[in-house]
């Protein structure tokens, strides 16, 4: 059975026309919820869009941090 | 004395038929077929010792002997060889098993399984267990059926411990046993393995094509029209504008160290030191049999080994097609100059991309959304090949198992790999914001040779294949920021060539279009 490690940080994601991609993220699940409230309100085309939050893997984290889309204290 | 038209082989011809002419029950020798195989199966680059040494080694079988040779008989040595066992005198010289090679090499017959016996090897008496390379050939086999009968799944699902849990150790040697491929394997490798049953025609000569020669798009750092709202001219270049990489170049020419680039929006070429283009658009080399391209592209593990080779056994019917000597476009009047791309040479890399459309699709990933990770047998750590399986994983994870599978294929599709980390513009509110500093996403931009073509390949995005004119737009909605990881392949003496002598074609700019290209999201300009 696989088991997944996680990471204490969440990640926001945002659909639309069936090309996800990552929005912004959060220290906390319901940090990361308000800022994707924020960005839902922001967002003129939010009636075809899908926005969700879900929690990082170690790995993803890891990379985000590499790519410099998360900071070093993430 | 039959006509042969090949000198070495007329000789061998000759000296055959004297002896049956001194003695009526003379035989030919292992040793003879031995050099008449290796004088037609070897080629300019290709050395006749290694391709002696495996003819005579049982452990590689038959078929796969036969295709060694296949891979590199022109149509004057097939005659040759048509010629040499039809002729009366010389063809009872041959025992069964040395004739039915020879005629299955011409396609007169097809070879017997218990064909063809090494020169100076008995066969082994009795095997308990199967020598490595003999064991990799009957798990490509077992492969190749699985993939026919369509039984492949199950095994995959037994070996994560999903399926079957008598067939998990059954699954886990099968592909434990497959051949390993790792960044530097070659279309004979593939050939030899039993994977493919023959490389691309020119593909020798496809290796030494020029990667940085006129015509060619390339991707550049200058100053560029930075409002992304403002299409068609976003991206070209601009005097004074915001310093950002464009694709909207191709390369002119040379001038000293510098390349010529030329930039949309401006009619004479600007210089770009050449370090800085090869920064931008060699291939990334991730060498070794475990490699990390973020994830670990474990070439030795059995789940990356089977998936490659399924990939290859999936698209050995199009590698068959692919002919890189139809890539070239004779110029008309017979010029000297010889142009890659356009025409014909559209059909060799359509047959390329759809190599790489198969590598794509064997990958089983998922994006991080709802349950995924409630999902049995569902991995996300960092084994690329498991990944691959069943797995899951965001932008930048799929990417790297894509690059993890596509790198074997390299050499062999001609096609090269950048694993790029960049933004998006869809967070754009106005003309004067920066727009390239949206952040992040991950995919793979592609160069198809020799025509060097310039793709991507977006798997989160539904894009294997997508044309970097499109794909770089505003509504392709990616900015190629920055290469992530690997290390830029060094430039051959053979990869630049601005004499133009040789060119590629270059095409009409595309623009990204609404909806179709990218992710176009909220890019409305406020008041």
């Amino acid at each position: 059975m696989s088991t997944h490690e996680f990471a204490n940080c969440w990640a926001i994601h945002s659909e639309r026309e069936q090309r996800p991609s990552l929005r912004g993220w959060g220290r906390t699940e319901a940090e990361a919820n308000e800022k994707m409230k924020q960005l839902q309100a922001e967002d003129p085309e939010k009636a075809n869009t899908n926005y969700w939050v879900i929690r990082m893997t170690k790995g993803e984290h890891s990379i985000l941090k590499e790519t410099g889309f998360l900071p070093a204290d993430a | 004395m039959p006509t042969i038209q090949n000198a070495a082989l007329k000789s061998i011809a000759s000296d055959l038929a004297a002896r049956r002419t001194a003695d009526p029950q003379a035989k030919a020798s292992p040793e003879v077929l031995n050099k008449i195989l290796t004088l037609v199966g070897t080629k300019a680059g290709t050395s006749p010792d290694q391709l002696s040494t495996s003819l005579n080694d049982g452990r590689i079988t038959p078929e796969q002997k036969l295709n060694m040779v296949k891979c590199n008989l022109d149509l004057g040595e097939t005659a040759d060889l048509k010629t040499l066992i039809s002729d009366p005198q010389i063809a009872p010289m041959f025992d069964a098993t040395a004739t039915n090679f020879l005629k299955a090499l011409v396609g007169l017959e097809t070879l017997r399984a218990d064909g063809f016996k090494p020169a100076g090897q008995a066969a082994p008496a009795s095997t308990v267990t199967l020598a490595p390379d003999a064991a990799a050939a009957a798990a490509v086999r077992k492969m190749r059926e699985l993939v026919q009968n369509g039984q492949l799944q199950r095994y995959y699902d037994a070996a994560i411990g999903q399926g079957d849990p008598a067939l998990k150790d059954v699954a886990l040697k099968l592909f434990n046993d497959l051949p390993k491929l790792n960044s530097s394997a070659t279309a004979d490798e593939l050939v030899a393995a039993g994977l493919w049953t023959a490389k691309p025609k020119g593909i020798d000569e496809m290796t030494k094509s020029a990667r940085f020669l006129p015509g060619r798009q390339v991707l550049v750092e200058t100053t560029v029209h930075s409002n992304v709202f403002d299409d068609r001219n976003f991206l070209s270049f601009k005097e004074g504008g915001v310093k950002a990489k464009t694709y909207r170049a191709t390369i002119a020419g040379e001038k000293g160290d510098n390349f010529l680039i030329k930039v949309d929006g401006k009619n004479d070429p600007i210089e770009v030191p050449k370090s800085k283009v090869f920064e931008a658009n060699q291939p990334h080399v991730f060498e070794g049999d475990k490699v990390r391209i973020y994830k670990t592209a474990d070439y030795t593990s059995p789940f990356m080994k089977a998936k490659i080779a399924e990939a290859a056994i999936k698209m050995d019917a199009l590698v068959q097609k692919i002919d890189f000597t139809k890539a070239e476009v004779k110029t008309s009047g017979g010029g000297l100059s010889r142009i890659f791309g356009g025409g014909d040479s559209q059909k060799v890399s359509e047959l390329q991309r759809q190599a790489v459309k198969i590598i794509h699709d064997v990958i089983d990933m998922k994006y991080p959304s709802g349950n995924v990770y409630s999902e049995p047998g569902r991995d996300s750590g960092q084994d690329a090949g498991r990944l691959a399986v069943r797995g899951i994983g965001m932008c930048y994870e799929q990417a790297s198992v894509m690059a993890a599978m596509l790198n074997p294929f390299r050499q062999a599709l001609g096609v090269d790999v950048q694993f790029i980390s960049g933004g998006v513009y869809r967070d754009v509110r106005s003309a004067d914001q920066n727009p390239f500093n949206g952040g992040g996403h991950g995919w793979l931009q592609l160069t198809y040779r020799p025509s060097m073509e310039l793709r991507i390949c977006d798997r989160t995005w539904n894009q294997s294949d997508h044309p970097a004119d499109r794909a770089y737009s505003r509504w392709g909605d990616r900015y190629p920021a920055s290469n992530y990881g690997g290390n830029v392949q060094k430039v051959a003496d053979t990869d630049v060539d601005v004499s133009g002598k040789v060119t590629v074609a270059t095409f009409d700019r595309q623009f990204g279009v609404q909806g179709q290209d990218g992710r176009d999201n909220h890019q409305s300009k406020t008041q």
